[in-house]
Order: C-alpha cells, then structure tokens, then sequence
C-alpha cells in the first residue's frame, strides 16, 4: 500500500541517537519511499553528521542554542521571541505524524509546540504533564527508561514507533573491508563507567601487538580524548610497535573519521557514537560493553555485530549508582579481551572453543560474548557465543521478548530453551508465584472496572458505591507496587501497564472505566503468557534433570 | 535574564498549582528553559 504524508521526527540527543534515528528512517524511506519525512535536531549534534543524515531526511530543521542565547543580549523577552521566530518558520508547518524519538524533557516541550496531525511519542499537556499513547513509545517510556530489561534495540524500537513491521532491511548492508587486519580503535565513551583506563589498553594493544604480527590500528577520537590517546601510546612497553599504529585522536571531523573507517576492517571500542558510525561505514564491530552499557539496546545496529560483556552482577548499572570500584572493568581481564580481539580481526570470527583453548576459564567464565543478528521475527538479538549457561538477566529478558512481542504484534518469536542452572530454576518458580498474584489483581481490576459501569447503566446510580469502586481499583495499584517490592523483576511489566493507566482513553467515568478494564484484561493475557513461558522453561530444565543433563552448576 | 526566568517560573508553578491550564506561550518559556538547562551533550 502506498503511504504518503510528512513525517517530522524529533531527535535533540546525542550523535549516536542522530545515527540510530538515521539506520531506522533509512528503513522507512526503503519501505515507504513516497513519505516525506523531516528532521528537527539540535544543531550542534546534528551539523557534523549532515553528510549521513542528508541521505535519509528529506529536509533537516536545526535549532541553535547557542545562537538563540547569544541574540538575545541576556533578555527573557528577546530569547522567548526568537523561540517564537524559530517554532513559527515555514518548514515547521504541514506536519501529518510528528514523532518523538529523543524521550527527553526538551522534546516533550517542543512536541506539544509544534502543530501536527498526529502525535507519536512523549509530549507535556497543559497541565505539564507527560503524555504518551501510542504502545511502542510507552514501552519505551517505562522499560528503557526505569531499567535494564527491555528486550528490544532501540532502532527496532523507533521502526516500531514508525510503523515499521519489516525489521531486516540492514541485511542488504555492504561490509567493507579496507585494509585487512586493520583495526579502527575508539578506546574512549562519553561517561568514566563506559570505559577502561588508559592503561588497561595499553595492556591490550601490547600483547596483540606482539603476538599478531599482521594487525595494524588506527586510533580515532575527538579532541577531547587525545590526553588519554597519548597516555595509551607513552606506554613504554608501546614503542617497539609505533610503526603499527596511527594516532588519529583529535585530527579528524566525524566525516573524515567516517572515510577514513573505510580503510579499515574491523571495528573495536566502547559503546559510544563510532560504534554506531563504524556500522554505517560497513565495518565488523566488536563493542566492550561495560558500566550503564545496555548491549540490548545499543549495540551498533547492523551485520558482523559482537559485544564482549562482564557477568558483574550490577551490571549494567544506572548513570546515576555510585561506584568507585568499577568490579565491571575489572570482569574483562585484559588477557580475555585481547584474545577475542585477535580472534575477531584474524579470524574475523570469534570461536569459543579456541578461546578455551588459549585463555584460562579464570577470565573467560567473567565474560559474555554475543553476537548480534536477526531473529525468526527480525528483532535484532543477541546470541549467545560458546556453551555459557544463561544468566537469568537474559533468561527474563528473552521471557518478556516472546511474551510482548505476540502481545504487540500477534507474531511468536521462536527461542530454544535455555540451559539454566539450579538457582536460577529456583527464581523462575519463585517468579512464577508473583506472576499468579499479578494475574489476580488484574482480574480483580476488571471485575472493578466493570461493576463501575454496570453500577452507572442502572436507573438509580449510587454515588457512593461508584465512589467506593473507584477507590478499589487505586487499591489495585497500591498493591502492584507492593507486588513490585516483593518481586522486583516484574517491575518491567508493571510499570508498564502504569504508563498505559496513566494515559488512558476516556472523557467520562465510563469511557475511563471501559479503558481500564482493557487495561486489565490486557495485563491478564500478558501475565497468562508470561506464567506458560516460564512454566515450560522450568519444564524443559526439570526433563532434563531427570536426563542427568543439568549444567554443571545445577549438580554442585 | 536570570532573574526574570525566576519570576517568570514561579508564575507558571502558581498557575499549575491552582491546576489552571498554561497557555501555550508558557510552554515556550519551559522549552527555552529546558533547552538551555540540557546539558545531554556536553560531557
């Protein structure tokens, strides 16, 4: 079916959102090619990235903070008008769908500023309050912004929120190898959590290096990283193999950088924007994921994908948790990671038995290795490298996928089962039990819901009795965060179903009351799925006991 | 301007306190605040 119309997508974040926006509107230019759809970024992210972002906007809108304050000679009145001279700019009119993508306090603001047809995404009401309704953007609203648990990238994500039902169209995507064994190295991130210092990498590019003869680097970074590049290369232990490594740190713009990747064959560093940029230049990427990284969620979206991540139980951990230890960097022993380095540029593979082989279990059994591809239903997921039992993270992590993705889109994502061992059987079951008790309240939450709109159609409505009802299905609510205290782990779906109630359809007590028995009943289903899924994991686990087949943790 | 945004501020909060709807030219004040408190891409 042809779709037509002008899209305008909000994005005011980071160079790596900018890319991610990029990758997922790619695909809906390749899917819808007659939608029109315009950019509205912020300038100072958006300005070095034009080269990338021309090819798939149509027009791309910047506003200029800087620029804004500086016309404004330090008055309220002046910047406010210029604010006012920005919104009411011609390219700013005829929007049809206006999308939110950055989830940011600045672009709800401008959400509800902008005249639109329809709205998709977060945006403040004129009681400043959030709003956002559409399923996809909820989700994003309560399970990538309250924790680690969304099972979902979030480029698959924006498709989503675009609606976008065809995920693999980054398969077409050219791998590029420029020259080979060449490494494009970003030993840097935009947060002290997210990566190593300075001489753990030295360690690193020391003994690959060394026992690699045909590897060469090239180091890249912005200006603000070369201290830490030069810290790196003064390593004494460095100077036998300057002649192998090209110190880039500082001297390029994100375009040149962007070229200059295309020399390369492989990609290795941190989560950061050249992560993502290394994948739209067609490069194999290996990101060392560490700190807040949610490898899920951000790992560079395309082909020839790995992560490298520590097993650290407050892994990953919130932007905002304390720590002066950093156990996570510690996890990935430089010996480790210098290995699935080598085996990653050399072999362009990584190959868990060989890794075995030459590493001690000491530093591999701290690690996971993914690698990144689509699933039966074109999610972007992570596959498991080597014979690793499952944490129980990801164990719960692939539960809500199944269960949210026929939820959302009726379709059944097919996983094997995992190999789990005794005490994360043990969580399942217990699990399990808050599962029923959800499944309760919901049920009770309809029956509510209904009595209200049964007391309401009848000749002599009681106030009071309506009055009493309302106050039950708070109760209902009340008990759901107790619920969450008890079973943490349902926290995902909970506050899920939070967002949905906060932003429900209605303009009279039974319009609302109707909604939240959908509400309800949804929650029902979702807790019915989620119960069975769980059920037949510790199923398949309890066969395979009785086999003798149990993970060596399940017999200790 | 700093003072200004201040007093302009605490208009906003009374008329939300009093759950009075905010008219639109409020919004573009917490807009222009909100973007220059952004600080997402600058560490």
């Amino acid at each position: 079916m042809k779709t037509e119309g002008t899209f305008g997508v909000v994005q005011l974040t980071r160079l790596g959102d900018l890319i991610q926006t990029h990758q997922a509107v790619t695909d809906l230019k390749l899917q819808h090619p007659d939608v029109k759809v315009k950019l509205i970024a912020r300038s100072d992210f958006a300005t070095p990235l034009l080269f990338l972002l021309e090819k798939s906007f149509d027009e791309i809108i910047l506003i200029n903070r800087d620029e804004l304050l500086q016309a404004s000679d330090d008055n309220l009145g002046k910047y406010l008008e210029g604010l006012n001279d920005w919104l009411n700019q011609p390219q700013l009119q005829g929007i049809d769908v206006l999308i939110n993508l950055s989830f940011c306090e600045t672009s709800n603001y401008l959400m509800s500023l902008i005249k639109a047809k329809n709205i998709l995404g977060t945006h403040i009401d004129e009681h400043n309050q959030t709003r956002v309704n559409d399923q996809w953007s909820q989700l994003v609203y309560s399970m990538v912004m309250g924790g680690p648990n969304c099972p979902f990238h979030l480029v698959d994500i924006s498709k989503n929120i675009l609606g976008l039902k065809h995920r693999q169209n980054w398969e077409h995507a050219e791998r590029v190898v420029g020259s080979p064994e060449t490494i494009a190295l970003h030993p840097f991130a935009s947060q002290e959590k997210k990566y190593w210092k300075p001489q753990k990498w030295s360690e690193v590019l020391y003994k690959l290096l060394k026992e690699s003869e045909g590897v060469s680097i090239k180091i890249f970074g912005s200006q603000k990283e070369a201290e830490m590049a030069a810290e790196i290369l003064k390593n004494p232990s460095m100077k036998r193999y300057q002649d192998r490594i090209q110190n880039l740190v500082g001297k390029l713009s994100i375009e040149e950088v962007f070229h200059e990747f295309k020399s390369c064959s492989h990609f290795v560093g941190h989560d950061s924007a050249l992560g993502h940029l290394a994948k739209e230049a067609g490069l194999a990427t290996l990101t060392i994921s560490m700190g807040t990284v949610r490898p899920i969620e951000t790992t560079p979206y395309g082909p020839n994908s790995f992560v490298l991540s520590p097993k650290t139980k407050c892994f990953p951990c919130f932007p905002k948790t304390e720590c002066s230890f950093f156990q996570c960097h510690a996890d990935l022993s430089y010996q480790a990671v210098t290995e699935v380095i080598r085996g990653f540029v050399t072999e362009d593979d990584i190959n868990y038995e060989n890794l075995k082989s030459k590493v001690s279990p000491f530093h591999l059994d701290s690690l996971s290795i993914h690698r990144f591809g689509p699933s039966n239903t074109g999610w972007y997921a992570a596959q498991n490298i080597g014979d690793q039992t499952a944490t129980f993270k990801e164990i719960i992590r692939d539960i809500y996928k199944v269960a949210l993705t026929y939820k959302m889109e009726e379709v059944e994502e097919v996983l094997s089962f995992p190999k789990i061992d005794q005490k994360v059987f043990d969580k399942l079951n217990h699990i399990n039990s808050g599962i029923e008790q959800l499944f309760q309240l919901c049920e009770f939450g309809k029956k509510y819901s209904k009595d209200v709109i049964v007391e309401i159609s009848g000749n002599n409505p009681s106030v009071e009795k309506i009055k009493e009802l309302g106050n039950k299905v708070q109760e209902i609510d009340q008990l759901m965060d107790l619920l969450n205290n008890a079973y943490p782990e349902l926290r995902p779906i909970t506050d899920f179903y939070k967002v949905i109630k906060s932003n429900l359809y209605g303009e009279n007590v039974v319009e609302i009351s109707e909604s939240n028995y959908l509400v309800h009943n949804d929650n029902s289903v979702l807790c019915s799925l989620l119960y069975e899924l769980i059920n037949n994991t510790v199923g398949s686990t309890e066969g395979r006991k009785n086999k003798q087949e149990f993970t060596k943790e399940g017999n200790a | 301007m700093k003072d200004d945004v201040v007093k302009r501020l605490k208009e906003v909060e009374e008329k939300l306190q009093n759950q009075v709807q905010i008219p639109p030219e409020d919004l573009v004040f917490l807009f222009g605040l909100s973007l220059i408190k952004d600080k997402s891409g600058e560490n």
